[in-house]
């Protein structure tokens, strides 16, 4: 009896040690082990024209993120091309945004590394939407599409005005990354023109939205079409473009506030509106070629505080200037009708029609506008039009950096004075004495970031012309 | 793996397991029982480990030295008893069936004090059988009760070789552990904590609120006063029945047991001081003019050589060391209350446990800015007023039942609930770290400073706000735990013991940040108010079976066969909700004008494993064991499911072999090694193409100024359904010798650690429109290897003088072997662009950085830019963290042992640290570091910072002297116990009583410039949790406690 008892209870035991390998094989592993992620939503829940949409606003909040939006420390794209020109002063402890400032950008400079990288993935996030509302919702809406490809080309034309020639504009397919070589800045433009051309061809429509976009789409091509010199295709191409006509970034409070209000809008802040002139060594230094966004008192750049300022950025010695332009929840231009009419400016500068161009930027003078949801009041015309080319240039893009303060065109434009007018970087970028120490350097452009040299084509800037 | 693979692989194994099955069906059972005393006095030995040998019969002696064990194979049995302090003895007996046979011991005390049984995955072991080095800290009351240890972090710091642990800085900071170096570029390096079986939560949270301050430790939230030991499981080759995420170590947690005898009753208060006696770096300014101007300005070393400046007098000034009434730091205190009792019978024993502690950082708020606020806002808070402080209520409670001979029942529960504040410090402009370093170098008005703030407030040479302010930033947390587990153990037969544990871990936190109306710094909109809350709750589960078989298949061969298998769920789930725009008075989110939220909903990591475990003991000497464990987690991809752990080793007692020669010098010698593997899961989400949500502002059409808030999808993370856990396989030999008549126990181990498949995150270059610019492959191999060395030793021992050494170090290599494959198939060699990367045969986390030059040319004494040369390429530097370790612990008996007087000593070196506030202050405005701003600047201080600082044109910056060598010794503890005379614990009608004064942090040496060598302020931008953070994070803080001990 004994020995039974023994060998049931043995068997019992025996059963018991092998329970996790019979385990092996039941329903009860499944439970146990099965992923518990519930807020995880995963690529099943993006099958649908729901999910298509979603997929678009996101893409767009990506594209609102790198031009206008950001954080509380750090610059997007413009407003690091910005720094590097004569537009913001750095006021600011990183030494990123002070490097920038100063035209000694390193290709390390982490700040320019996030706003390449952002730039960068918004173009693959409007890819992605632009696939998904082409899968998902019948029919295809073509404004929506068109408008994610404009997000695409933009940020391949404003990367290609910000960064030196070299810039690659790759893919991903099935999860796999696809890299291309590097382009000159040059091509870059061209890659933008042809988004801007299939978006164009696409947006055909009279309802408001299609307008709209139409006329960004519009805008931007002529803007590519300045940067290679083609000024009366593009003047012809914005004809049609009111000049109250405005493509806008919208923001509120629970979702994020434009950059210029984030790092400009309120004392003490990191970045400060440029002037002409900076406090070096507790004396008033000129900053050769600088234009005097601050202390010119006007209505384009309203600002508050000044260069002389006792109340200092967030770097504690660098006088503040905010500007008033863009509040916590102003709406964002990203192109208007005004540039349109700068456009139409230019190509009549170009054209040696100096007079033209006079009048031009005397319509836009002496009229209201509108910037963002702020009225420009009307101005005094300018008076002594230019008589030659070199005189005209000085009016026409001192004029056009007034109306375009602080949306990324900037750096653009000095490199064209130099690349297409001729100019040298010493007459046109701010040289001299640099407030946070020492001289500025010779940047004409943004290094390309060391964070691209993962791709195997990269080697860094295949040069840093303008 | 399918069943009829693993059943092959494990075929041996369960061979030997029937074969003890079988054999063993038919034995009987009896009953040793016996009494443990010291061979001296004969006083009863209590809490002695009692362990038959070959079986699974494990016992502790009662309060009264006396023993039973119960269900006791028939036959020559022996029994060997362990006590520390004393020599372990063995005694052969005869047991019959049904009867009680009775075997006492006197041990010998022993002269060096060793922890000869530890807890493996397998329950109780000798360490003899081990193949792989087990550290135990040992007598950890007495460790508590004898020195001015306040929390984990204390007890664990320089006490273990190879086990570097970098202590929290501020009050309830959290400690950085890593053990034999980092196994992983991507996970978590630090070790696993299991607390009585099961899992700890172990994870430090940052401060709320989006001001940086530091990691707070939550494994501070366990009362050192209820622990019984703590045991430290090194690597793979000791880990691998631990299963996936032991890695990286684990650290074994047995908390207090009552003993059977009458109720005793231990009461301790403690009170203390705390202060902080940092290093914090001046403030400089060179006071001057530009030539041929009457204005003052600020000059700098440059400025002076370049002739542009005119120094005329200099001024300096510390707030945070000799402020004086200025300074925000103080003379901190604590107090602490500890009562707990134990006791019970042989059926029902008891510990129960309870404990308040208090403590108040030395932040205090300077005298000036109390003033104010007496002044224009009716008084400061209390909460501002100290806004560093700890709270923290234990309540334990442990019940051992034995309601039957072959049962025993463990049920122990802890609870704690801590209520803290945390400092203003760390990387941001609110932090009275930084506004005090970036301090102008002086009081009142100057050159670019008015000495007032945004609101008038004179700063008194902050840098631009006040402390009355920046002490309006209210950071708080809460947190209440349990930690509850219950054991059973059930021998249906003298041959088997069946253990099961289940047990839980529950942690709930509770963060607050709040800026009143009209308070805070004037910055932005912040005194409009803002406020956030934030709750994240922890649930560990944890549960595991095991069923161990022992067999004496010959009289020379003993076979212990144990299958187990265990499962742990780790969950956790939050919220958090922030508000913007408070009105008067308000301070919660809902009555914030703009409010928003997020909540994360329980998300769970779970891992399953099984093993199977075969020992051999020939002759009680030479141990044999083979083990193999089968995990699977949830958090591998889909297209990997299981993972299998090997394991091997080897522990020979060689000194009790006949053929060994006998050396008057050496007592014992065993030699032991073993090869292991173990690995790290990767997180739970990590495997899954993600797409998250984004709510943005839209504008109806493109052209409207108003938009409506919609929602929106973006992919997130790209996934991998490959991935697999990391593996790190171990190979560790070494010896333990007993020399000099057991006066001395040398202990040596060397260790060689390959992880595989390391987790890379794989760089996608932005240009191809990713999601993500990285994702996870198992692509990285990593190898530690390296020599841990302990020596503990007794110098002098007699009755009124005795002296003991304990020595301990280690010295760790650490080298990426490989970093996968690019696009292309060519290796990678380097992750990282900046001075922290990971290349191909250096250390993870090396820093690099270009090297510089300099030479004074025109003999100035002035070192400009074009007196400095940089290199054009990065040189390795070094570690990011110390390789070298060392502890030498000294304990003096004096006076007939009434007094006990113990001093620790540790050092770490052989890494490098980046001083980064020295860095700062000499690169951010207004430049106030000593290498540019003080007038005695050296040559190498000025040239660092030109190198850090330029401008140069053609070539780069450098911070390559800010990054310093990692090297130092600390005068760790200190303390002195006087056990109170007989007559006045009588007085006091208690059994004894201790007075012990204790220090802690006493003092450094070391050449390192910045604040303090263990300053770790929470991880930031490309630093890594394994990498010091030093930016504007306080120093260690320096203890001073009296504590009453009595024990009735």
């Amino acid at each position: 009896m004994k020995s039974m008892h023994s060998a049931r209870t043995a068997a019992a035991v025996g059963a018991f040690v092998l329970l996790p390998a019979l385990l092996n094989g039941c329903d009860l592993k499944q439970s146990l082990l099965s992923p518990q992620q519930p807020g995880v939503i995963g690529p099943t829940s993006v099958t649908t024209p729901t999910a298509a949409e979603a997929l678009r606003v996101g893409a767009l909040g990506s594209f609102k993120g790198w031009v206008a939006g950001g954080g509380v420390n750090f610059a997007n794209l413009p407003m690091m091309s910005d720094l590097l020109t004569d537009e913001w002063a750095s006021g600011d402890t990183q030494s990123q945004h002070n490097e920038t400032d100063g035209r000694t950008v390193q290709s390390s400079n982490g700040v320019v590394s996030s706003a390449y990288s952002a730039a960068q993935t918004a173009r693959g996030f409007a890819l992605t939407a632009i696939k998904a509302l082409q899968q998902y919702v019948t029919p295809a809406p073509t404004a929506e599409i068109g408008e994610l490809y404009f997000a695409m080309g933009f940020a391949e034309l404003q990367m290609s005005e910000a960064f030196c020639n070299g810039v690659p504009f790759g893919s991903m397919v099935n999860g796999v990354p696809t890299y291309t070589q590097p382009i000159t800045n040059a091509d870059g433009f061209k890659l933008a023109i042809a988004r801007f051309d299939t978006a164009l061809a696409m947006v055909t429509g009279i309802d408001a939205q299609s307008v709209a976009i139409h006329r960004v789409l519009e805008i931007a091509k002529a803007r590519a079409q300045v940067d290679l010199g083609n000024y009366a295709a593009a003047a012809t191409l914005v004809g049609d473009v009111p000049t109250n006509y405005q493509y806008l970034l919208t923001f509120s409070l629970p979702t994020t506030s434009p950059e210029l209000y984030l790092l400009n809008g309120t004392q003490p802040s990191r970045f400060v509106v440029g002037d002409s002139f900076a406090i070096v060594n507790n004396v008033p230094s000129v900053i050769k070629n600088a234009l005097p966004f601050a202390s010119a008192n006007d209505p384009r750049i309203p600002v508050t505080g000044s260069t002389s300022n006792t109340k200092k950025a967030f770097d504690g010695s660098t006088p503040w200037v905010g500007q008033l332009l863009y509040g916590q929840t102003d709406p964002f231009p990203v192109l208007t009708g005004i540039d349109a009419r700068l456009i139409e400016a230019e190509a009549k500068l170009n054209a040696n029609d100096f007079a033209g161009m006079f009048a031009t930027l005397n319509a836009l003078r002496t009229s209201a506008q509108t910037i963002g949801n702020k009225t420009i009041a009307a101005m005094p015309a300018l008076t002594n039009g230019p008589t030659t080319k070199d005189a005209a240039l000085n009016i026409f893009f001192r004029e056009k950096a007034f109306w375009q303060f602080g949306r990324g065109f900037r750096l653009g434009d000095l490199r064209r004075l130099i690349r297409q007018y001729g100019r040298t970087q010493d007459n046109v970028f701010p040289i001299g004495a640099f407030f946070k120490g020492g001289t500025y350097g010779t940047d004409v452009n943004l290094p390309m970031s060391d964070v691209e040299l993962t791709n195997p084509n990269f080697h860094g800037c295949l040069d840093r012309s303008a | 793996m399918g069943l009829a693979r693993f059943t092959r692989l494990l075929s041996p194994v369960f061979l030997a397991g029937a074969i003890c099955l079988v054999a063993n069906t038919a034995w009987a059972q009896g009953r040793i029982t016996g009494r443990v005393t010291a061979q001296d006095s004969n006083q009863p030995l209590t809490d002695a480990r009692v362990i038959a040998v070959g079986t699974n019969a494990v016992v502790s002696t009662n309060q009264d030295g006396r023993y039973t064990l119960n269900g006791v194979r028939t036959g020559n049995i022996d029994v060997q008893v362990f006590h520390v302090g004393y020599q372990p003895l063995k005694k052969s007996v005869t047991v019959t069936a049904g009867d009680a046979t009775t075997l006492d011991f006197q041990l010998t005390p022993a002269i060096v004090r060793l922890q000869d049984v530890v807890t493996t995955a397998t329950g109780e072991q000798r360490k003899i059988e081990l193949g792989n080095a087990v550290s135990t800290l040992g007598d950890v009351s007495t460790r508590v009760e004898q020195s001015s240890i306040t929390n984990m972090s204390d007890l664990l710091v320089a006490k273990v070789a190879g086990m570097v642990v970098i202590p929290g800085a501020f009050t309830n900071g959290a400690p950085q552990i890593r053990i034999r170096g980092l196994n992983s570029l991507s996970l978590n390096n630090a070790p696993i904590f299991v607390v009585d079986g099961v899992r700890m939560n172990t994870g430090g949270s940052a401060s709320n609120g989006g001001n940086l301050t530091g990691q707070i430790s939550v494994i501070n939230d366990i009362d050192p006063t209820t622990i019984e030991d703590i045991e430290v499981v090194k690597g793979p080759s000791a880990a691998t029945l631990y299963g996936t995420d032991a890695a990286n170590g684990v650290v074994v947690i047995t908390t207090k047991r009552g003993k059977a005898g009458k109720n005793r009753w231990t009461f301790s208060a403690e009170q203390g001081a705390i202060t902080d006696k940092s290093n914090y770096p001046t403030a400089y300014m060179i006071w001057g003019h530009a030539p041929g101007s009457t204005t003052q300005t600020r000059c700098y070393t440059y400025t002076i050589s370049a002739g542009t400046c005119v120094a005329n007098s200099s001024t300096s000034l510390n707030l945070l060391k000799d402020g004086g009434s200025l300074s925000p730091l103080a003379t901190g205190f604590r107090n602490q209350w500890n009562a707990n009792a134990a006791g019970g019978t042989e059926a029902i024993r008891y510990f129960v446990s309870g404990g308040l502690e208090n403590e108040t950082g030395p932040i205090k708020m300077p005298d000036f800015s109390v003033q104010r606020l007496d002044s224009v806002a009716g008084g400061a808070r209390p909460e501002w007023y100290r806004p560093e402080y700890y709270q923290k209520l234990n309540v334990n409670t442990n019940l051992s039942l034995s309601p039957a001979s072959n049962l025993d029942i463990d049920i122990t529960g802890g609870f704690s609930k801590v209520d803290e504040g945390l400092p203003q410090s760390g990387n941001n402009t609110f932090s009275l770290t930084y506004q005090s370093m970036m301090s102008p170098g002086f009081k009142g008005a100057g050159p670019g400073y008015t000495g007032f703030g945004n609101l008038n407030e004179k700063l008194n040479g902050y840098n631009s706000y006040a402390p009355s302010e920046i002490f309006q930033n209210v950071n708080q947390n809460q947190s209440q735990r349990m930690i509850g587990t219950v054991h059973t153990a059930w021998r249906p037969f003298a041959w088997m013991q069946n253990d099961g544990t289940v047990g839980v871990d529950y942690n709930n936190r509770n963060g607050i940040y709040l800026c009143r109306f009209g308070e805070c710094p004037a910055s932005g909109t912040l005194r409009l108010g803002a406020t956030s809350s934030s709750t994240t709750n922890n649930r560990n589960f944890s549960a595991k079976v095991t069923s161990t078989s022992t067999w004496q298949a010959t009289p020379a061969v003993a076979l212990k066969t144990t299958f187990g298998s265990d499962y742990t769920n780790v969950e956790n789930d939050g919220t958090s909700a922030n508000g913007s725009q408070l009105p008067p008075g308000a301070q919660t989110v809902g009555a914030a004008a703009v409010q928003t939220a997020s909540n994360t909903l329980w998300t769970a990591t779970k891992t399953w494993g099984y093993y199977a475990q075969e020992q051999a003991a020939l002759r009680d000497r030479l141990f044999l064991t083979a083990a193999v464990r089968a995990d699977q987690n949830s958090a591998f991809g889909t297209n990997f499911q299981k993972i299998v752990y090997p394991k091997l080793s080897l522990s020979w007692l060689v000194s009790d072999e006949p053929f060994f020669p006998k050396m008057n010098f050496l007592n014992s010698l065993r030699l032991r090694s073993a090869y292991g593997a173990s690995g790290v899961q990767p997180g739970a989400t990590s495997a899954l193409v993600i797409f998250s949500p984004t709510t943005v502002n839209e504008p109806v059409i493109a052209t409207s100024p108003n938009g409506t808030d919609s929602p929106g999808l973006r992919a997130s993370a790209l996934g991998n359904p490959n991935l697999k856990p990391e593996l790190s396989a171990e190979f560790e030999g070494g010896f333990e010798a007993r020399v000099l008549n057991n006066r001395m126990n040398i202990d040596i181990t060397y260790y060689s650690k390959q992880t595989h498949d390391a987790l890379i995150s794989q760089s996608i270059a932005p240009s191809a429109g990713p999601a993500s610019t990285s994702v996870l492959r198992n692509l990285g191999s990593v190898k530690n290897s390296g020599i841990e060395a302990s020596i503990q030793t007794t110098l002098v021992d007699n009755r009124r003088f005795s002296w003991d050494v304990t020595l301990s170090g280690s010295h760790g290599s650490n080298k990426l072997v490989s970093l996968g494959t690019d696009a292309l198939g060519n290796p990678n060699k380097t992750i990282g662009t900046g001075s922290l990367r990971d290349s191909v045969g250096l250390p993870i986390n090396a820093y690099t950085y270009r090297a510089y030059h300099y030479t004074d040319a025109n003999k100035d004494g002035y070192i400009t830019a074009n007196e400095v040369t940089v290199d054009p390429t990065f040189s390795y530097i070094g570690y990011s963290m110390p390789r070298d370790v060392a502890s030498i612990s000294n304990g003096f008996d004096l006076f007939s042992r009434r007094v006990r007087v113990n001093a620790l000593f540790d050092y770490k070196g052989g890494g490098m640290l980046v001083n980064t506030n020295l860095a700062f202050q000499c690169s951010s405005s207004p430049r106030p570091c000593a290498d540019i701003s003080s007038p005695t600047a050296s040559l190498a201080q000025q040239a660092g910072a030109i190198a850090m600082n330029g401008p140069f044109t053609g070539q780069s910056t450098t911070a390559l002297a800010y990054t310093e060598p990692l090297q130092y010794w600390r005068f760790r503890e200190a303390s002195a116990t006087l056990n109170l005379p007989q007559q006045l614990t009588r007085w006091m009608r208690s059994q004894s009583a201790a007075l012990t004064f204790a220090g802690r942090n006493l003092h450094t040496w070391t050449k390192y410039r910045g604040v303090d060598v263990e300053e770790n302020g929470i991880p930031i931008f490309a630093f890594s949790n394994d990498v010091q953070n030093t930016t504007f994070s306080m120093g260690t803080r320096r203890y001073f406690t009296a504590k009453l001990t009595l024990h009735y």
